[in-house]
């Protein structure tokens, strides 16, 4: 049984005209000690997908489907038994470390509620704990920074802080949304380690939303690709990486860079992603897309899964390769 | 702490000065001075009247007795009217009932407003959230002056329940009117911030973290939401405290409390110069006293204001 | 009022954020925008209503303003109901005036005080604040501190100081609420002008050799027309309000002079003879009338609020 178990979830927001679908139909499995990347732009629905699961919507969001954990299921569970299991069995950290942290609280307070509530620990334990987190987070000086208050760290700190958070009531899912996107190159790198050496340790199952990937290459075993909301592609990382089936994911390879063959062109992807509020009909990829067949114009193409746990929603079945542009 | 509070009088004290300069030049180049009446007196009496109140000495000479009389001794010299009364009496008198329901209007206000501003937050769009936005909207509208005569109307002309007016010692019945008179609008007006504010902090992205963290709804808004959503409403409790203390001299008058607003008009229209000028700088002195003591809450609540 | 000046500070810096687009097409979505507001709409008719009233009430009653009705006297609390019959549409005042000639005439003044101290505020506040802003530094730290001063100063009571020195005249109304109303447009036109003076058109226009003071008025100030007219807007009820109040004290328009506080300060002294028309009338006008001028004021901002163009 896989620790975690998504079906058919979808999140709709309801907005001044109508309503937009945020997230339509994904499912997804995670097995203990697993990282799953979650790779899309933004917009795509990768956070509203894990922010369902922890019944963290926005006001105007609802979720429907099944998010199982440990078979129990989370969508519209009541929100004592909730809070029982986030923040202490799966714990979150936030893409953004400036404004994840209350402003008005010092560090130490909000390290130790979480230990406090979930492990019953007394204040003074609790203090001793979240210092020793924030040395396994490679912080220096914890006894010092924990007695501050966020606007006097860096952003390095607080997400290092935040992470110390996250992982310190040993959960077994921890979900890191774009954990690196507000911070220095320099840093991102440092982080990453950071994720990989403690998911390890601490025998963690990672769920890692990220664009980036270069982040993903590093770190994760499986990677799902989302595209409008929807599920596009998803298999390990190294077979999607080498051989792209469906057309987006081929695009999005083709416009990062590669340390290892720096001397590859970098294509973006024409176009930008749609507004949820008027999709184009048929598959939403199909304005952008450079293989798209007639039918793309007026049918969504299903999930369809493949040898290795691969699945790919695309209809066109040939080869992908650039093809380059008229007078190139 | 110590050097900010310094800092701040550094500002206030000058203020203060400007403020009691500025009002005893005004009152010394006023045409006719403060004994002019209709019966015109006789320059003999006059001059001694203007030597007991020391009116012969020269302007810089009346300015520094003045201020050295009130920072040494607290006394805000003689009324011009009352022979036998000094200002302090006068202000003796009627400063505590004019503090008595300014104090529990303010309290009101302030507990009150805040209480609605966080209740229509939490339930967003549910009916007491409406309640309290058509509150706030409403009392915009009815400020002190046309809220004394409303009340006058529905509880002693129609209920007959509570007394139109006077003061009786500050029995209940006589202060219920004046505080629902003095404190409705800042209240719509705390409430109206507080709500928006906590609106505005519950859609944070550390209130996210916290709900993540499993806190409880209680711990989310006691705990993390309170301190950062009350930052506007301390900023606003300055002009508040202001306005009421205005508003007080509305309420003194219409209800006939014999509080100091009261003795404030009733001076205005006598041109009793000194109660005026004795009650403006008691004002100035209280005003700014209360704006030290809001930065200091201000500083303690948000962590980035360091002294 | 704080409310509303905080959210004029975040219309300041949507505007200081937002590329100075064309003018002539911002006026237009602006006032498209206002008209699809219907609180402001409807504002705006019931304020066209209540000048009209203010003007041509006179022509619609027999009796003016000052003539006392000697029929009724001795017996205003019975007989001076409003009543059609003896043409009293409002009844009347407790010395048997006609309350519909006295509220018009009220009207009238309360308008023109809300007008007049909100077009002190707007010259003298922007004019203040544009070349503190311009000028920035020693200048504008002394200019910004004295505003400081006398914005810590209980404004009331020192208006009603000078009102009692210099005797109570609409004149002297007018200068005290001048002296005070320009504090808070100073303070948002400096804020705006610190902006402006670093925008390219403000630099093209030094460089091609223009005074300072040339900037400042050909340059500076029409950019600072939406926010003034906004805040502007905000400032004629504000207005109102601190004349009701003075003249609800007694200590602000005089006999036989009136206003909207003075009328209502009137009928709230009256109230307890069962005379409630005398306060109801006068106190209706004034609530409608706020009401009005706020929602046309938040229509505005709205409208010319860049921020969800």
């Amino acid at each position: 049984m896989s620790l975690l178990e998504i079906k058919n979830l979808s999140v709709n927001f309801s907005i001044l005209n109508g309503s937009v679908k945020a997230v339509d139909d994904i499912s997804l499995n995670i097995g203990a000690g697993e990282t799953v990347a979650i790779v899309g732009e933004s917009g795509s629905g990768k956070s509203q997908t894990v922010l369902a699961a922890l019944g963290l919507l926005a006001e105007n969001g609802v979720a429907s489907g099944s998010v199982k954990f440990e078979g129990q299921e989370l969508i519209g569970l009541e929100r004592k038994k909730l809070n029982q299991i986030r923040g202490n069995q799966i714990s979150m950290v936030f893409q953004d470390p400036m404004t994840s942290l209350n402003p008005c609280m010092r560090i130490s307070d909000q390290m130790t509620e979480v230990l406090t509530l979930h492990k019953g620990m007394s204040k003074s334990e609790a203090l001793l704990e979240s210092v020793r987190m924030l040395d396994a987070g490679r912080l220096p000086d914890a006894k010092q920074v924990i007695t501050r208050f966020p606007h006097e760290l860096s952003g390095g700190m607080r997400q290092r802080v935040m992470i110390a958070i996250a992982l310190s009531t040993e959960p077994k899912i921890l979900i890191a949304d774009e954990p690196t996107t507000a911070l220095d190159v320099t840093v991102q790198a440092q982080m990453l380690e950071l994720f990989k050496g403690l998911t390890k340790d601490f025998g963690t199952a990672l769920i890692l939303i990220t664009h980036d990937l270069g982040v993903v290459a590093g770190i994760a075993d499986r990677m799902m690709v989302m595209y409008a909301g929807r599920l596009v592609e998803k298999g390990t990382v190294d077979e999607l990486f080498y051989s792209p089936h469906h057309p987006y994911t081929f695009g999005l390879l083709h416009s990062t860079p590669h340390v290892d063959n720096p001397e590859m062109r970098l294509e973006p992807i024409d176009g930008l992603p749609p507004s949820l509020e008027n999709l184009p009909s048929g598959c939403a990829f199909n304005p952008r897309c450079e293989f798209k067949l007639d039918r793309c114009l007026v049918e969504a193409p299903p999930l369809i899964k493949s040898a290795n746990g691969r699945s790919n929603a695309c209809f066109y079945k040939g080869e992908l390769v650039k093809r380059r542009k008229a007078g190139e | 702490m110590f050097r900010f509070i310094i800092k701040r009088l550094g500002i206030a004290i000058p203020t203060l000065l400007i403020l009691i300069v500025f009002s005893f030049t005004l009152m010394h180049s006023a045409p006719g001075g403060p004994f002019t009446s209709e019966r015109p007196l006789p320059p003999q009496v006059l001059a001694n009247i203007e030597a007991k109140y020391g009116l012969d000495q020269p302007f810089y000479k009346q300015v520094t007795n003045y201020i050295v009389g009130i920072v040494t001794k607290g006394d805000f010299g003689p009324s011009f009217k009352y022979k036998d009364r000094t200002v302090n009496d006068i202000i003796a008198q009627g400063f505590p009932v004019t503090l008595k329901y300014g104090i529990w209007s303010f309290i009101i206000a302030v507990s009150v407003g805040i209480s609605l501003g966080i209740v229509a937050a939490i339930k967003h769009n549910s009916i007491i959230d409406y309640f309290a936005v058509g509150f706030s909207i409403g009392a915009q509208v009815l400020p002190n002056f046309v809220m004394a005569p409303i009340l006058v109307i529905i509880f002693t002309l129609w209920l007959g329940w509570l007394p139109g007016g006077g003061w009786n010692g500050g029995q209940w019945q006589y202060l219920i009117m004046p505080i629902i008179a003095l404190s409705t609008s800042y209240m719509a007006s705390i409430a109206r911030i507080m709500r928006s504010s906590m609106l505005e902090v519950l859609n944070s992205n550390y209130i996210r973290t916290a709900k993540a963290k499993g806190l409880s709804n209680r711990q989310i808004i006691f705990k993390h939401a309170l301190k950062p959503a009350l930052l506007p409403v301390i900023t606003y409790l300055g002009p508040a405290f202001v306005g009421m203390i205005t508003g007080s001299v509305v309420i003194d008058m219409y209800f006939s409390t014999g509080g100091i607003g009261q003795m404030f008009v009733n001076s205005a229209l006598n041109r009793d110069y000194s109660v005026i000028m004795g009650i403006t700088i008691l004002i100035g002195v209280l005003t700014i006293a209360f704006n030290l003591v809001v930065d200091i809450l201000y500083a303690w609540i948000d962590p980035k204001i360091r002294y | 009022m704080v409310i509303r000046s905080k959210k004029i500070a975040q219309m300041a810096e949507n505007l200081a954020a937002h590329e100075m687009g064309e003018s002539h097409s911002l006026w237009a979505d602006a006032r498209r925008r206002f008209f699809k507001n219907k609180a402001a709409v409807i504002s705006l008719v019931v304020l066209t209503l209540i000048v009209a009233f203010a003007f041509l009430a006179p022509y619609f009653t027999k009796w003016s303003n000052e003539e006392i009705d000697w029929a009724i006297l001795g017996s205003v609390a019975e007989d001076g109901k409003p009543s059609f019959a003896r043409g009293h549409y409002f009844g009347a005042d407790p010395l048997g005036r006609d309350l519909f000639a006295r509220v018009a005439q009220g009207t009238q003044i309360s308008l023109m005080v809300g007008f007049v101290g909100a077009f002190i505020a707007v010259i003298v506040g922007t004019l203040y604040g544009a070349i503190a802003g311009y000028f920035g530094g020693r200048i504008d730290n002394i200019m910004m501190r004295i505003v400081d001063i006398l914005m810590s100063i209980p404004y009331m009571f020192v208006l009603i100081l000078l009102l009692v020195v210099f005797g109570r005249s609409i004149f002297m109304l007018f200068v005290g609420l001048g002296l005070i109303s320009w504090l808070d447009m100073s303070r948002i036109v400096r804020g705006q002008t610190m902006v402006l003076k670093n925008k390219e058109f403000v630099e093209a226009a030094i460089a091609g050799g223009s005074t300072k003071f040339t900037i400042i008025v050909r340059h500076i100030i029409p950019n600072l027309v939406g926010i003034v007219i906004v805040y502007a807007s905000l400032l004629v009820p504000a207005m109102i309000l601190t004349e009701s109040f003075i003249s609800f004290l007694g200590l602000g328009v005089q006999e036989p002079n009136t206003s909207w506080g003075a009328l209502i300060s009137e009928g709230a002294g009256t109230v307890l003879y069962g005379t409630l028309w005398q306060l109801l009338f006068p106190l209706a006008f004034f609530v409608a009338g706020l009401f009005s001028f706020f929602f046309i004021g938040d229509g505005l901002r709205d409208a010319l609020d860049p921020k969800d163009r």
